[in-house]
């Protein structure tokens, strides 16, 4: 079901935007130990002093200068999330419907592959520059935490439980983002949805964070399935990468049924 | 085995219903016809005629709202990738990968193919694509260029059948007379082509059989010679003395004489025309040559209003 020319053009056409996207991940992910062990004295005095609103720390989160809290932080703040949310949004949602815009996907549709292996080796291709995303955000932490000295203080397997479930958000995200590139002619239509999911999300999980009324919102928030601080702190709960990848295998499945049974009529 | 055989197959869009009848597009009504194999078979009609329409659905594009058809023997809805195997398809307005190179891009297409690109070589040596214009990337291409790479890729694999939606479009005369050699060797190599096309002339002097669609249903499907040999020429003759009587030949209508000069329509064998004027004294007789586009034309005459209708509600499909 996986096509293996369409799976190494697509590679090859995104190498070097993957590869920047990746570099720019590490150096973030790099930045979060650093800012931990330069200024994480200053700003736990800071903060004991009472002078910072109780909303704004429990956006923070209730560790906010541990080396915890600042890979916690550094993995949900808005420069993170939208690096790694380049390719689950932007590119799943124009890489079937920008095709069908465009006109080459009646040139690749014309040989002999299915939509269903268009779609999954898409799928498949868009979970690998997510992988590349972060596998290169863990990469930056464990070698910003080892330069300033503070890498015993990371567990390796929570480290890599946080990366499991940030790779499982980003899948649900793209999942969603591809199926509706598929049921669509322009991409204008999926790219609002991926814009209005991901915005509205964040906005619901931040809303509901520093407004305990608003609390109800936030399961319906795809950001609310990852807590970085709870799994680092070892509290984290498989229940929160099932029900992203449930929503992934969803999205999928939609796609997957959707797509083959649309009518593509000539390209106008 | 017919190369394409399609059965009562339908294509409506939209709604319809009794609710929004005016919702259906009927973009194909009832279309049987069957392509041999080993021949060059001309699909004619007007911009939303239904031409695309029909070739959509033989790729698995489109999905019939009712009939059925096969490809090589398979069926469009069951076998839709196997067709494509063995199928090589130019699409209308070819739209390329700007980032590749020429070259680039025909290898792309030729490992999803899953076939060697056995007469790559050949073809781009009769389209003049030299290995340097192959190297520079698709976007510098000019409009002809596009369309011979999009010629190339259709039949590179050498395909058993090849369905073409406008190949000529964008080509030079010197690349169209080259082309239409390609054709003449596909067709002497055993392979089948299935083409749709607004130039007659083409048509005319490509196509073994031609399949006429107006409004999405089709209104002539015949030899292209039946077809020239059917049509009604005007004929124009000055004679010394009285006019033969013409009325009650086979084939001659709308009589007019001016003097020394007779006009008439002759549609069909000419014999029994020839015969009846053998006895006057002809000056000068012209008989216009029948030609595919008045054939086509008197298809669509009386009717170009309806044509012209489906044409706008079909929105170009």
């Amino acid at each position: 079901m996986i096509n293996g020319p369409l799976l190494r053009h697509t590679w090859r056409g995104q190498r070097v935007r993957i590869a920047w996207i990746g570099l720019a991940m590490g150096v973030w992910a790099f930045l979060m130990p650093v800012i931990y062990a330069t200024f994480g004295r200053q700003m736990e005095v800071l903060l004991q002093s009472g002078i910072i609103p109780d909303a704004f720390l429990r956006l923070l989160g209730a560790d906010p200068f541990s080396l915890n809290g600042a890979v916690a932080l550094g993995t949900v703040h808005p420069v993170a999330l939208g690096l790694q949310l380049v390719y689950p949004v932007g590119f799943a949602a124009t890489a079937i419907a920008g095709e069908r815009q465009r006109g080459t996907l009646e040139v690749l549709l014309a040989r002999p592959l299915s939509r269903r292996s268009v779609f999954l080796t898409l799928l498949l291709s868009i979970l690998a520059f997510a992988a590349v995303t972060t596998v290169a955000q863990l990469a930056g932490t464990v070698a910003g935490a080892t330069v300033y000295g503070v890498a015993d203080q990371l567990d390796a397997a929570r480290l890599a439980f946080l990366g499991l479930n940030t790779l499982a958000l980003l899948v649900a995200v793209a999942a969603i983002c591809l199926a509706a590139s598929a049921s669509f002619d322009r991409p204008s239509t999926p790219i609002a949805l991926g814009l209005v999911l991901v915005i509205g999300g964040y906005v619901l999980e931040v809303l509901g964070t520093i407004w305990p009324d608003a609390a109800f919102l936030q399961p319906y928030s795809p950001f609310h399935y990852l807590q970085p601080l709870e799994i680092l702190a070892g509290r984290g709960v498989n229940g929160d990468v099932l029900v992203l990848l449930g929503v992934a295998s969803v999205a999928a499945v939609v796609g997957l049924v959707r797509f083959p049974r649309r009518d593509l009529a000539a390209p106008t | 085995m017919a190369a394409i055989s399609a059965r009562g197959l339908v294509k409506h869009y939209g709604t319809g219903g009794q609710v929004r009848p005016a919702g259906l597009i009927r973009a194909l009504d009832d279309v049987t016809l069957e392509v041999r194999e080993g021949e060059i078979f001309g699909f004619l009609g007007p911009n939303g005629a239904g031409k695309s329409t029909f070739i959509r659905l033989l790729l698995g594009f489109l999905h019939p709202t009712a009939g059925g058809a096969t490809v090589l023997g398979l069926d469009i809805g069951r076998d839709s990738v196997e067709i494509r195997r063995r199928t090589g398809y130019l699409p209308g307005g070819i739209a390329l990968y700007d980032g590749l190179t020429g070259e680039r891009h025909l290898d792309y297409l030729a490992e999803l193919a899953g076939r060697p690109s056995v007469r790559r070589a050949a073809l781009c040596d009769q389209l003049e694509l030299d290995a340097r214009t192959l190297r520079r990337p698709i976007r510098d291409y000019s409009r002809g260029m596009r369309q011979k790479i999009g010629i190339v890729q259709a039949l590179q694999h050498d395909p058993e059948l090849a369905i073409l939606d406008e190949p000529s479009e964008g080509l030079d005369p010197l690349m169209q007379r080259a082309f239409y050699e390609i054709l003449d060797e596909y067709r002497a190599a055993g392979r089948t082509v299935f083409f749709s096309s607004h130039v007659l002339s083409e048509v005319e002097r490509v196509c073994d059989r031609v399949a006429v669609v107006r409004a999405g249903r089709l209104v002539a499907l015949e030899d292209v010679g039946t077809l020239l040999a059917r049509r009604r020429r005007q004929v124009e003759m000055r004679i010394q003395g009285p006019p033969p009587d013409l009325t009650a030949v086979a084939g001659v209508s709308e009589i007019r004489v001016d003097g020394a000069t007779l006009w008439c329509a002759l549609e069909g064998d000419p014999r029994p025309f020839l015969a009846a004027i053998a006895g006057s004294a002809v000056l000068d007789l012209v008989i216009e040559p029948a030609r595919l586009e008045d054939a086509f034309l008197e298809l669509y005459e009386g009717d170009t209003a309806d044509a012209f209708d489906a044409t706008a509600a079909a929105g170009g499909r």
